[in-house]
């Protein structure tokens, strides 16, 4: 066996100093999803029992993530079918990433539909949500932008995006949420 | 009636004894094909209501929990399709009382009861789960 060590405690410093409760790089299955929040339930350490809106907040979040992963995920190229999902929890928040591969021509309308969330207060969003969910508009993909408003909603807070240029025509998408601790407010 | 599983809800849809019920976590892996029977099945039932009227002048008396503990945003749509095909039946004057359960801490998912409630004319009794 290799020596390792240096690695393993190179992974271990970088995990703890970013503060995270679990890092994936990988294919997103519905198989994986299912995983993931069976332990995020489980989980009362990283959530104490008083926390129950923040622990379904944080629930919630994962979920639109992941899912938001699998519906973006077009990139043929197999290599690029990595994405990656990282939990974390800082003193005062939970954050939740996602990171995925798309092409170019997703990033307009991903930055506008994020944008015009970002920049509407708590009960506009709201409205926004109404209105899609009455008017029924799914998208082939069952999204409709539902799950990023979801997302906003319940975190309160506002999304953070980033595209990362990886080849002539893809990026690399990154979504962060964070999730303001109830007890901590 | 249709059982829990660990990311799909249970249903309960019980004439009978007027028991409606939709409780669990709201999480399946293709929610249109799970709802479809669902909303197709309350769609039927108005012809049964119609038809009790029309027996006995009055129909059954129809009561729905929503007793949720997750639904994700997909699910969301699919709810609404609930939500509206029971508006049909109190707009059609039938007797429809819809339950909205939430645990007390869980302000979000009243909250969602309360956005849904915003678009049907039906009114959503809320109630807090033990």
């Amino acid at each position: 066996m290799n020596d390792d060590s240096e690695f393993i405690a190179h992974a271990y410093s970088l995990m703890s100093d970013q503060q995270i409760l679990l890092a994936y790089l990988g294919e997103v299955t519905p198989e994986l999803i299912n995983a993931i929040l069976k332990g995020v339930k489980n989980d009362n350490i990283a959530f104490q029992e008083q926390e129950l809106l923040t622990k379904k907040k944080v629930y919630n979040i994962i979920v639109e993530s992941l899912e938001n992963i699998t519906r973006h995920s077009e990139v043929e190229e197999k290599q690029l079918h990595l994405s990656l999902f990282l939990l974390g929890k800082t003193d005062k928040d939970y954050f939740v990433v996602s990171g995925n591969y798309i092409y170019n021509n997703q990033i307009d309308n991903l930055k506008k539909m994020i944008d015009q969330v970002n920049d509407l207060d708590k009960d506009s969003i709201k409205k926004v949500y109404r209105d899609i969910l009455a008017e029924g508009k799914i998208s082939v993909k069952g999204g409709a932008g539902l799950g990023i408003i979801d997302m906003a909603i319940k975190s309160g807070n506002k999304l953070e995006y980033k595209f990362v240029p990886v080849e002539e025509n893809i990026s690399f998408y990154i979504l962060k949420t964070q999730i303001s601790s109830a007890t901590a407010v | 009636m249709i059982e829990q599983t660990e990311f799909a809800p249970k249903v309960v849809l019980d004439p009978v004894n007027n028991k409606f019920e939709i409780s669990g976590e709201s999480r399946p892996e293709n929610a249109g094909k799970f709802y479809e029977p669902i909303v197709k099945w309350l769609e039927q039932y108005q012809s049964v209501l119609f038809y009790q009227k029309g027996q006995s002048g009055k129909a059954n008396k129809v009561t729905f929990d929503f007793s949720l503990d997750y639904f994700n945003s997909t699910s969301a749509k699919h709810l609404l399709d609930i939500l509206k095909q029971l508006d049909n039946y109190y707009n059609e004057g039938y007797d429809v009382l819809i339950r909205w359960y939430y645990f007390e801490q869980d302000e979000d998912m009243r909250d969602s009861g309360e956005e849904f409630s915003k678009l049907i004319n039906v009114p959503i009794e809320f109630i807090v789960r033990d």
